[in-house]
């Protein structure tokens, strides 16, 4: 669905998106999801958490983070497409400079999956502080928070691995990964 | 107080005035710098095309160079100049047969929460500069340039994981002085 906004969607509508049979909205877009219901959780236990002096300012950036991945949800299922439409493009017509056209085609969606991976590292961390710090009653939703960050995030990983095929020792791939190892180094940290 | 080699950004606002009514050039250069963009935001949230918010700006300064000496507290410089400017932008709507004064509640709410939205984010700005450059910078990074954990730590040098708690710091100290500024006291100049 390129074009229109997926994070305008009720709940099931995003779903029958997802289950189309078109190619986006794919991966990307459900990291990106992820990452977001993660940070909105996030924020949630930072707001019942009232005698936690840290609470209002991570309450601040777990919204800041959403407010931030909430567009890339329809902007990774954008890019994705484009990134295919190209790709055929180039299957169509082959000839000089093939390997570079398939690697810019590509590097748009790379772009996004990146930084919906970011997003999810931060949101990982804010899931650790507010299971440590905030009220002891949402503990098992900062929980949650970290699991859905982590896997929206390894996601998002792999995904900029996948589409930086091409582009050998690229430094964003080296950052997504190491954006993966932090999310579960956390979520490790916070255990089961 | 002289304008050479002075570090403008630990200045209070009433000290600026203070450094204008003593005729330091300097200080009054750094007023128009100061409130420039407060003046024009009001301009535009008025709605007044570019030439008139412009005449607005010109006429706003033009008055407080002649007015500063009146204002009765000199803390109350910012909402002295928001109400001039005001004053002058509805001045401007009513002498042109373009655009008559607002009148509709709806349009006249709308005006007002844009005008409140100007006052939040000049408030927020003075407070910002209260802060110490750590504080700033972090919050800058984080909130303005879009700048993951990772990113800052590495540039600050310091773990990821203890970002998140300095910038909760760090918007508590900001609050802090912003609640401190929203109870400045009231306009009590006259222009």
């Amino acid at each position: 669905m390129p074009g229109d906004d997926l994070s305008a969607l009720p709940v099931q509508g995003l779903l029958d998106e997802l289950a189309s049979e078109n190619p986006a909205p794919a991966g990307g877009s459900a990291a990106a999801v992820a990452v977001a219901m993660a940070a909105a959780l996030v924020e949630m236990g930072a707001r019942r958490s009232p005698g936690w002096a840290d609470a209002t300012g991570v309450a601040a950036q777990a919204r800041t983070i959403r407010t931030r991945i909430v567009p890339l949800v329809q902007a990774d299922a954008d890019a994705y497409a484009a990134s295919l439409a190209a790709l055929a493009a180039i299957e169509d017509a082959p000839g000089p400079g093939r390997d570079e056209a398939i690697a810019s085609a590509l590097a748009g969606a790379a772009d996004i999956a990146l930084e919906i991976a970011r997003a999810g590292t931060d949101t990982a961390f804010l899931a650790e502080l507010v299971a440590d710090r905030g009220e002891p009653s949402g503990r098992d939703d900062a929980q949650a928070a970290a699991v859905l960050a982590e896997a929206g995030t390894r996601v998002a990983a792999a995904l900029v691995a996948a589409n930086l095929v091409t582009a050998e020792g690229d430094d964003r791939e080296t950052a997504a990964s190491s954006c993966a190892r932090s999310a579960a180094m956390v979520r490790g940290r916070m255990g089961e | 107080m002289t304008g050479t080699a002075m570090d403008w950004a630990s200045v209070s606002d009433a000290e600026v005035v203070r450094a204008c009514r003593a005729g330091d050039d300097a200080a009054w250069r750094q007023l128009v710098e100061r409130f420039s963009r407060y003046v024009l935001a009001i301009a535009r949230a008025h709605r007044l095309s570019e030439s008139d918010a412009e005449d607005v700006f010109q006429d706003t300064f033009a008055r407080i160079y002649e007015h500063l000496g009146r204002l009765r507290s000199d803390d109350a410089v910012r909402p002295w100049i928001g109400q001039l400017t005001r004053r002058l932008c509805i001045d401007r709507l009513r002498a042109s047969v373009r655009e008559p004064v607002v009148d509709d509640p709806e349009e006249q709410g709308e005006l007002d929460r844009r005008l409140t939205a100007v006052d939040e984010a000049v408030s927020v700005q003075e407070a910002l500069r209260t802060l110490s450059a750590d504080c700033r910078e972090i919050l800058d990074r984080f909130f303005c340039r879009d700048q993951s954990y990772h990113t800052i730590g590495e540039l600050l040098d310091l773990p990821p994981g203890t970002i998140a708690s300095r910038i909760s710091r760090c918007l508590a100290k900001l609050r802090e002085a912003y609640e401190g500024r929203s109870e400045a006291p009231p306009a009590s100049g006259e222009a």
